[in-house]
């Protein structure tokens, strides 16, 4: 978990959609749908949060060919018994130097 | 059908994603697959609500397992105008904001140095008892973020019920500057436009503004466009680069308060070039200025003729303003021509920029100004637009009044009229409503804070959602001293242990969003509801029955404000049969819909200005309808895109092309004012160098009391940070990831630095974002404020910057 649904808005380049979409087809987390006009409907499944993030922030947008990414939802139905462990909201910034 | 759960999720998702496509590609929402739709809604109850989150208002779907009774899936809405199924990432992981593990589920009274459990009834009985020994010493200090039905409530009980005025939002702290822009400009507060605008202008203006992370949903539609082909100009105006600026055509960097020479430029080379509208001019528009903008200003002002206004806006060559604002003297001629081609449609957009400012009500004021004198003003694209930072701001802070000087429907307590007309409507015995306003946010919060031998007559202050320990400006100033002061008493009403609850005599357990029923109204207009979808946690209740069962208990009391004229308990309300419903009793308060008949006796205010809204069941019924809401011969309701105009407001006078029917000079036309540049309160100097300006991030929401309990978002932003210039960062030796000590003539705060960050400030200049209560910046910030709209700047001070080198030593 999680799974995202995503769409992605596409170059209006031919060939750099093209090679964008082979790139996102390379990706064992993506499963695409049909493109409809520049539009891709995209669903990602991870298995950390922290992949997910990365994948959405960061490795995505950065793929040329990919102009805009647009998330759709998200299910969370069974985050909690995922979710990694977080460090204590609560903890001051530089207290581990005092 | 069958197929497994991760099967089933996946298939969801992707019909979801598929919807949404081809509604950015073509505008169209296909059908679902009908054996999906059919797994989807036998195992998830699905209902609409607008998000908790921004003032943007995007319409939810939230998927609720009615086994669990729990949050298990978040869409966006197809059938939202608003989002047309986007959401961004606070949206789609709003459902988490209920299940942070430490939510607040009992009442807690503060004894010692601990918060200890007490009964609802105890607490109740605290508060009224409090009340009842001094009703003029309290003071109700609520938010954007209370729904509708409950400001209404509060706003009820403090002005028709104690007839003490103090109540106000911390939406004085966020957009107060545009309703003293808006009021002053055309007699009435609020957009004339609406989102509508964003998919028919060819410029965009940000005036401040962030769009591409505080309002991303909106600034897709731009994306949108351009992916389209279509050809959209955004001009980005700021005094830092952020993600906004990334799409923009032409980035324009101001020096701090830069921003009100910007609009003093534009002024004046279009009546220098002669490319304002002689139209408006002509028919529309009458000028004005403050006789002493320095000492005295006003809501009002004085006249002045178009000609004297040339002459003022003289002085601001674009020389001058290059030499006031530091942008470039051709690209205040690239504006101004902009504006005076009136073959383009512009959308100026502004938020906290403009808002939080010393000069908030003129720069709001000069904004519309410069659309009236150029008339881009009502045409579809042609519009100033201001955008809310909370879902309801508009809706309860704005239109039912929840301002210390405010009445529902546009009425102030000041004038004698408004006060008979909110009284016979909440049938309270004439003289009820106190003539004098009440204590705006900061003097509130001063009052509260100052000992009662020295003039702080604020004794008891109850806060409902919001957070002002971490939000209010100079909190060393304005909330941390009450807490020393033995006869102050601190109520607050809250989900999550916060900075406020912390210092808190008392902390009562709140109902989220859609664990209880709700209306909020957002940037645009839009009125939304929602209906409770899951139980609130533990004892947690509404925060509308907390002021309807104090209330109650100050009528048990036999305080004589809460009876109406008849001798009836302010809040009586009745079931369908005519039957009082004890509706203060905690397990009785869902008997009826408390917010229909609340919303339902609001709604008569709104008729008073032109702000119409619809029945309560018409807006169950709708993904929100923008006001004025008015019936057609046919019985249905119309809602209007863009007031004033005559094509589409009802309210213009037949035949009229434009109709400023709420004028304040009572002609219909619209007021262009004058104000001068006024430079900062505070500047850099030899000893804080550096000027500091606050705000927000994509990730998190406000304080991040919500937000920080969502795994995701926190992990995706886990902690605040300064911003820093690198070459800044190179004189001061300081790398990413160092924590500094930034430090003001108020206070200081410790934090990280980054360097080359998300946002990129001009050397001299740092960022600092406000979500994160261990790193309160407002101990830094500064409370001077808009002398108008008493809107504090949280967007300059001057600081200093110390390299925190090992236990609590420093450097630098």
């Amino acid at each position: 978990m999680p799974i995202s649904a995503l769409v992605l808005t596409m170059t209006l380049d031919d060939e750099q959609r093209e090679a964008a979409l082979v790139e996102l087809e390379r990706n064992p987390f993506n499963t695409l749908g049909n493109l409809v006009s520049n539009q891709l409907p995209l669903v990602i499944e991870t298995s950390t949060v922290a992949e997910g993030i990365e994948l959405v922030r960061d490795v995505i947008p950065s793929i040329p060919g990919v102009d805009f990414v647009h998330v759709i939802s998200i299910d969370f139905s069974d985050m909690s018994s995922r979710d990694e462990k977080l460090q204590s909201r609560r903890k001051r910034i530089s207290d581990p130097m005092r | 059908m069958s197929m497994d759960r991760r099967e089933f999720l996946k298939a969801t998702a992707m019909a979801a994603a598929t919807t949404a496509a081809s509604r950015l590609a073509y505008g169209e929402t296909p059908a679902l697959d009908p054996s999906v739709a059919d797994e989807v809604h036998s195992r998830v109850k699905f209902d609409k609500a607008p998000c908790r989150f921004c003032g943007t208002g995007c319409h939810l779907q939230i998927g609720v397992d009615p086994n669990t009774d729990k949050v298990v899936s978040i869409s966006g809405d197809q059938r939202a105008e608003v989002n047309k199924g986007l959401l961004c990432v606070k949206g789609y992981h709003a459902g988490l904001a209920l299940y942070g593990k430490d939510r607040l589920t009992r009442p807690m009274l503060k004894q010692g140095d601990k918060h200890v459990p007490i009964s609802w009834d105890k607490a109740i009985d605290i508060i009224a008892k409090r009340i009842q020994k001094n009703p003029a010493g309290f003071a109700f200090y609520g938010s954007g973020q209370w729904t509708i039905p409950e400001g209404y409530a509060a706003q009820k009980f403090t002005k028709g019920g104690l007839g003490n005025n103090h109540i106000d939002p911390n939406a004085r702290l966020c957009m107060a500057s545009a309703v003293t822009g808006f009021v002053s400009t055309y007699g009435v507060d609020e957009p004339a436009g609406t989102y509508t605008d964003l998919d028919k202008c060819d410029v965009i203006i940000t005036w401040g503004n962030n769009p591409a992370e505080m309002h991303p949903v909106l600034f897709s539609r731009v994306i949108d466009r351009r992916s389209r082909g279509e050809k959209v100009t955004l001009i980005d105006m700021g005094t830092r680069r952020t993600r906004t600026t990334d799409h923009a055509t032409h980035y324009l960097q101001f020096k701090p308060q830069g921003d009100v020479a910007i609009a003093l430029g534009i002024a004046h080379l279009l009546c220098k070039k002669n490319t304002y509208s002689q139209e408006f001019v002509d028919k529309y528009l009458n000028f004005r200025r403050d006789s002493d903008p320095l000492e005295n200003p006003t809501l009002l002002g004085e006249s002045m003729t178009f000609d004297e206004f040339k002459r003022a806006v003289s002085v601001y060559t674009p020389e001058k303003v290059e030499e006031l604002s530091g942008v470039p003297a051709s690209k205040i001629h690239l504006l101004a021509d902009l504006f005076g081609n009136p073959d383009i449609r512009i959308t100026s957009l502004w938020c906290m920029g403009m808002n939080q400012h010393t000069r908030g009500t003129d720069i709001n004021r000069l904004v519309h100004g410069i659309h009236l004198l150029s008339g881009h003003f009502g045409r579809p694209g042609d519009a100033p637009t201001s955008l809310t930072g909370q879902p309801s701001a508009c809706g309860t802070a704005r239109e039912v009044g929840t301002l210390a000087h405010a009445l529902p429907g546009g009425r102030v307590v000041a004038n004698a009229k408004h006060r008979e007309q909110s009284e016979d409507i909440w049938n309270v015995p004439r003289g009820r409503i106190n003539p004098k306003p009440g204590y705006h946010t900061v003097l509130m919060w001063e009052k509260f804070s100052t000992p009662k031998e020295e003039g702080g007559d604020i004794d008891t202050l109850w806060v409902q959602v919001t957070n002002p320990g971490h939000s209010l400006p100079n909190t060393e100033k304005l909330f941390y001293p009450s807490r020393k002061l033995e006869d102050k008493f601190l109520i607050v009403s809250d989900v999550y242990p916060t900075e406020s609850t912390r210092h808190a005599d008392l902390i009562l357990p709140s109902a989220l969003w859609i664990e209880k029923n709700g209306m909020f109204g957002n940037s645009e207009r839009r009125t939304q509801q929602w209906f409770k979808q899951v139980s609130p946690p533990g004892e947690a209740r509404d925060d509308c029955w907390q002021t309807i069962a104090v209330a109650h208990r100050l009528h048990e009391l036999g305080h004589e404000g809460m009876k109406d004229r008849d001798g009836r308990f302010l809040f009586e309300m009745k079931d369908e049969a005519g039957k009082s419903v004890p509706v203060w009793k905690w397990t009785n308060y869902y008997d009826i819909n408390v917010d229909r008949a609340l919303f339902e006796e609001y709604r008569k205010f709104t008729t008073l200005k032109h702000k119409n809204l619809a029945p309560y069941d018409v807006y169950a019924a709708h993904r929100g309808l923008r006001w004025p809401v008015v019936q057609e011969p046919d019985g249905t309701w119309r809602e209007v895109q863009y007031r004033f105009a005559g094509f589409d407001d009802p309210f213009v006078e037949k035949g009229k092309k434009l109709d400023f029917y709420h004028s304040t000079t009572n002609d219909g036309r619209a007021q262009v004012w004058f104000a001068p540049y006024v430079a900062p309160p505070e500047v850099p100097d030899a000893d804080y160098p550096f000027w500091l300006c606050t705000g927000r991030v994509l990730e998190h929401w406000h304080t991040g009391s919500m937000t920080m309990r969502i795994p995701q978002t926190r992990r995706a932003m886990p902690n605040a940070y300064v911003e820093v210039h690198p070459e800044d960062a190179a004189e001061l030796n300081l790398s990413s990831g160092e924590v500094v000590i930034i430090e003001s003539r108020r206070g200081s705060c410790e934090l990280p630095v980054w360097i080359n960050g998300r946002g990129r400030p001009p050397r001299g200049s740092l960022f600092v974002p406000f979500f994160d209560e261990r790193m309160l910046i407002n101990q830094v910030t500064l409370d001077a404020h808009c002398p108008i709209s008493k809107e504090p700047d949280y967007k300059k001070c001057a600081v200093k910057v110390r390299k925190l080198t090992a236990k609590g030593a420093t450097d630098g």
